[in-house]
C-alpha cells in the first residue's frame, strides 16, 4: 500500500526532520502514528499524500510516487487534516461537486454515515461547528472508498459521544483492502482501535509493532515496588505502586497501556525493542 | 477501469464545474456589481448623450481587461489557502487538467460572458432610454477591433495565469508589479546597450545617428523581419509558453 | 464500551461472551454477532475481535460455519463453564489467597463468610 524508502526531509536547508526514514504500510490495518510535538507526524502524512516533497528518497502509494500526484494515486488517498476551511456551500452541493471525481464513491455509505453523524444535506458547510465539519469530512472521506485514509488528530474537537461514534464508524466501515493511518497524541481516545503502533522520534521510526506482538513481548503491570535485582524496562510512579512495562516472561496477555508504551519507547527505545528480539 | 493519468475529458468537465459552482455566489456578486455599474453608466449616457453610446465600448473593454486579469489572478485561490489547498491538491485530477480548466474558465468562458454581457447592456440601454433599435452600438461591441482586443486579452492573460499559480497571495498586484519591474529592466538594458553602442560614435565623430545611417539590410531587418517574428512570437508562442510554465509551477507546488 | 486495565482487550471481550453464554442469553447452537458487528459494538479494532473469536474457537466454545458466521458450540455451555472455572482458579483465587494471607484469614473463616453471603442473597 505505502512504501517509504530512505526518506529525508526538512522544511529548510539546515533543519532535518526525517533522516533516511523507512516505513511500509500494508492494507487491512489501522496504524497509530505517535510522536512528540514536532516529531513530524503531520509532515509524514503530507509526504505520503504528495503535498510536500522529500529531499531524498521517496514515498510510493499504490505503485505511484506520491509527489507526482497522478489521478490514479490520488483516488486512493484520503487526507483528513487537523484544521481545514470549508467552502460556503451546502453539503449536498459539495458532494455533487466532489464525489464524481472518485470512481468508487459509495453514496449509500455516505447516506448511512450522515445519518449516523446527524448531518443534514441541506446544512451549509461553513456554518457547521468544528466537530461537525470533521464528521462530514470523515463521512465523505470514508465514502470515497480510497484505500489509504490519512487522519491527523481525528478526535480533536470531537465531544465524548462523537469519539465513541468515531471508533464505531471506523470499525464498521473499513475493508480488508483499506488501511488507515491515524496520527494522534490523544492515545486514550484511540487505544482500542490502533493496531499496529508506530512511534516516530528524531527523524526515524523507532518502534513499529502489532498489538499481538506487543502483548506477547511486553507485560503492562502495576507492581508494588521496584526491586534492585529485577528492573522493569520502564516504569512510572502511580497510585499504589508503579505502572511498569516488563518483559512478558509469564506469557500472560495484559492490556496494552498505550501512553505508558509511548513514554517507555521514548525513554528506553533500546530496552523496549530488545524485548521483541527474544 | 484503468485510470488515465494524463488527460480525461470528464475530469476536466468536473473540475471546471467544481471551480465554477464552489464559488458561484462570490462570482455572481462580483459579476453583478460590475455589470450593474456599467449598465447604470450606459443608461445615463444613453439618456443624456445617446450619440455617444457606441463610444462606451472602450470603457467596457477596459473593465473587461482589468476584470479578466483579476479573475485570472484568483483562479487558483484555493491553492493558496493553507487550510484548503490540501483539498485541491489531493483531488484526483492531473496537472494538465488543472491548468486547462483554469485556462478555459479565464480565457474562453470569461471573454465569452463578457462580450455577451456588453451586448446585453447596450441592448438594455438602447431599449430603455431611446426606445429605438439603433444598430451602431452593437456594431461597436462586435466590431473587428473588439475581436482584436479579445485576442490580445487571451494572449496576455496567460501571464496572470502564471502569476495566479506562482504567487501565494495578492496575485494580481504581484503580477502587475513583476510586469512593471521586468519591463523597466528590459528598457534599461536596451537604453544602456544603445548608449554603449552609439555614444562613442556620436561623441568622437560628432555624428548624429539617425535612420539615414541604416543600411538597406538593417532597414529590412528592423522594419520587416523583426516585427513579423515578434508578431509570431506574440500570437502563437507567448501564451503557450506561459501555460507550460504554469504547468510546471503547479507540478512543483507544495503546501 | 469501557475496558478495565486487568487484561488484554480481546480477553475482556471473550469474558463478555462467556457471560452471555453462562447467563443463557446465547444458547447452544445459536448464531452470535459477526466479527464486524462485535468490533462496532465494542468500538475496537476488528483484528482484536478476530483474536477473541480464535481464542474461543480454540477452546471449542464457539465454531465457525464458513460463509455463515460463528455459532455457540453444541456443548458450549459446558465448555464455557470449564474454561471459566479454570480461569477463576488460576487467576482470581490466587489474588484472594494472597489477600487472605495479608489479612491473616483462614479457610474456616472463608466458609463462615460464604454462608453469610448466601443468607443475604437468598433471593438470587
Amino acid at each position: 500500500m505505502v512504501q517509504i524508502e530512505n526518506l529525508s526531509f526538512g522544511y529548510t536547508r539546515k533543519q532535518t526532520l526525517f533522516d533516511q526514514l523507512v516505513l511500509e504500510l500494508k492494507p487491512g490495518y489501522i496504524y497509530g502514528l505517535l510522536g512528540k510535538n514536532g516529531a513530524g507526524k503531520t509532515t509524514l502524512l503530507k509526504v505520503i499524500a504528495g503535498l510536500v516533497f522529500p529531499r531524498e528518497g521517496r514515498s510510493v502509494v499504490s505503485g505511484y510516487e506520491s509527489r507526482q500526484r497522478v489521478p490514479a494515486c490520488l483516488e486512493d488517498i484520503c487526507l483528513i487534516p487537523e484544521e481545514y476551511h470549508m467552502p460556503s456551500i451546502r453539503i449536498d452541493r459539495y458532494v455533487s461537486l466532489n464525489a464524481p471525481f472518485y470512481k468508487r464513491f459509495d453514496h449509500d455509505k455516505l447516506a448511512w454515515l450522515m445519518k449516523e453523524f446527524q448531518l443534514q444535506s441541506a446544512q451549509k458547510l461553513n456554518q457547521l461547528s468544528f466537530g461537525q465539519k470533521k464528521k462530514f469530512l470523515l463521512a465523505f472521506g470514508l465514502s470515497t472508498s480510497a484505500r489509504l485514509l490519512l487522519m491527523d488528530e481525528p478526535t480533536n474537537g470531537l465531544d465524548i459521544p462523537s469519539k465513541s461514534q468515531f471508533r464505531r464508524v471506523i470499525a464498521a466501515s473499513l475493508t480488508d483492502e483499506q488501511s488507515v493511518v491515524i496520527s494522534t497524541h490523544q492515545v486514550r481516545d484511540l487505544e482500542t482501535l490502533i493496531d499496529p503502533v508506530i512511534i516516530i522520534d528524531e527523524g526515524k521510526i523507532i518502534f513499529q509493532q502489532g498489538l499481538e506482538q506487543i502483548s506477547s513481548a511486553l507485560a503492562f503491570e502495576t507492581i508494588p515496588e521496584i526491586k534492585e535485582n529485577f528492573q522493569p524496562i520502564y516504569y512510572e510512579e502511580g497510585l499504589g505502586g508503579y505502572t511498569a512495562i516488563l518483559p512478558n516472561i509469564k506469557g500472560k496477555d495484559t492490556k496494552m497501556d498505550l501512553e505508558l508504551l509511548f513514554n517507555g519507547v521514548i525513554a528506553n527505545t533500546r530496552g523496549i525493542n530488545h524485548a521483541f528480539k527474544s | 477501469m484503468e485510470t488515465n493519468n494524463i488527460f480525461n475529458i470528464r475530469r476536466l468537465y468536473l473540475l471546471i464545474r467544481r471551480q465554477l459552482l464552489s464559488n458561484a455566489t462570490a462570482l455572481l456578486i462580483a459579476f453583478g456589481a460590475v455589470a450593474g455599474s456599467l449598465l447604470v453608466i450606459s443608461l445615463f449616457v444613453a439618456y443624456f448623450q445617446p450619440a455617444n453610446l457606441a463610444g462606451l465600448t472602450g470603457l467596457y473593454f477596459t473593465v473587461m481587461f482589468i476584470g479578466g486579469y483579476i479573475f485570472t489572478s484568483n483562479i487558483f485561490a484555493e491553492l493558496h489557502q493553507s487550510q484548503r489547498s490540501y483539498q485541491y491538491l489531493t483531488l484526483p485530477v492531473s496537472i494538465t487538467e488543472r491548468v486547462l480548466s483554469a485556462w478555459i474558465l479565464t480565457a474562453v468562458v470569461f471573454p465569452l460572458i463578457a462580450i455577451l454581457s456588453m451586448a446585453l447592456i447596450v441592448f438594455i440601454a438602447n431599449l430603455v432610454m431611446n426606445f429605438t433599435f439603433d444598430m451602431e452600438p452593437f456594431q461597436s461591441v462586435f466590431s473587428p477591433l473588439s475581436w482584436a482586443a479579445i485576442k490580445v486579452y487571451v494572449v496576455t492573460q496567460s501571464v496572470f495565469l502564471l502569476g495566479a499559480a506562482y504567487f501565494r497571495k495578492n496575485n494580481f498586484l504581484k503580477t502587475v508589479l513583476s510586469l512593471f519591474v521586468i519591463s523597466m529592466v528590459i528598457q534599461a538594458i536596451l537604453a544602456l546597450s544603445a548608449w554603449a553602442i552609439f555614444s562613442p560614435l556620436s561623441e568622437t565623430g560628432g555624428i548624429q545617428i539617425g535612420p539615414q545611417h541604416m543600411s538597406e539590410q538593417m532597414e529590412r531587418l528592423f522594419l520587416n523581419y523583426i516585427p513579423s517574428v515578434a508578431r509570431i512570437i506574440f500570437w502563437y508562442l507567448f501564451a503557450p509558453f506561459f501555460l507550460v510554465v504554469t504547468w510546471f509551477s503547479l507540478k512543483e507546488r507544495q503546501v | 464500551m469501557e475496558f478495565n486495565d486487568s487484561q488484554a482487550i480481546y480477553l475482556q471481550i471473550a469474558d463478555h461472551f462467556c457471560d452471555r453464554i453462562l447467563k443463557k442469553q446465547w444458547k447452544e447452537g445459536e448464531k452470535i454477532p459477526s466479527i464486524r458487528d462485535t468490533a462496532v459494538m465494542m468500538e475496537v479494532n476488528p483484528n482484536t475481535v478476530v483474536r477473541t473469536f480464535n481464542f474461543l474457537q480454540d477452546r471449542d466454545i464457539i465454531f465457525n460455519k464458513r460463509g455463515i458466521g460463528y455459532f455457540v458450540a453444541e456443548d458450549g455451555f459446558k465448555k464455557t463453564l470449564v474454561f471459566k472455572k479454570e480461569s477463576f482458579v488460576n487467576e482470581d483465587l490466587p489474588k484472594v489467597f494472597h489477600t487472605m494471607d495479608v489479612l491473616k484469614l483462614r479457610t474456616a473463616d472463608l466458609e463462615r463468610y460464604y454462608s453469610m453471603y448466601k443468607e443475604q442473597n437468598v433471593n438470587d
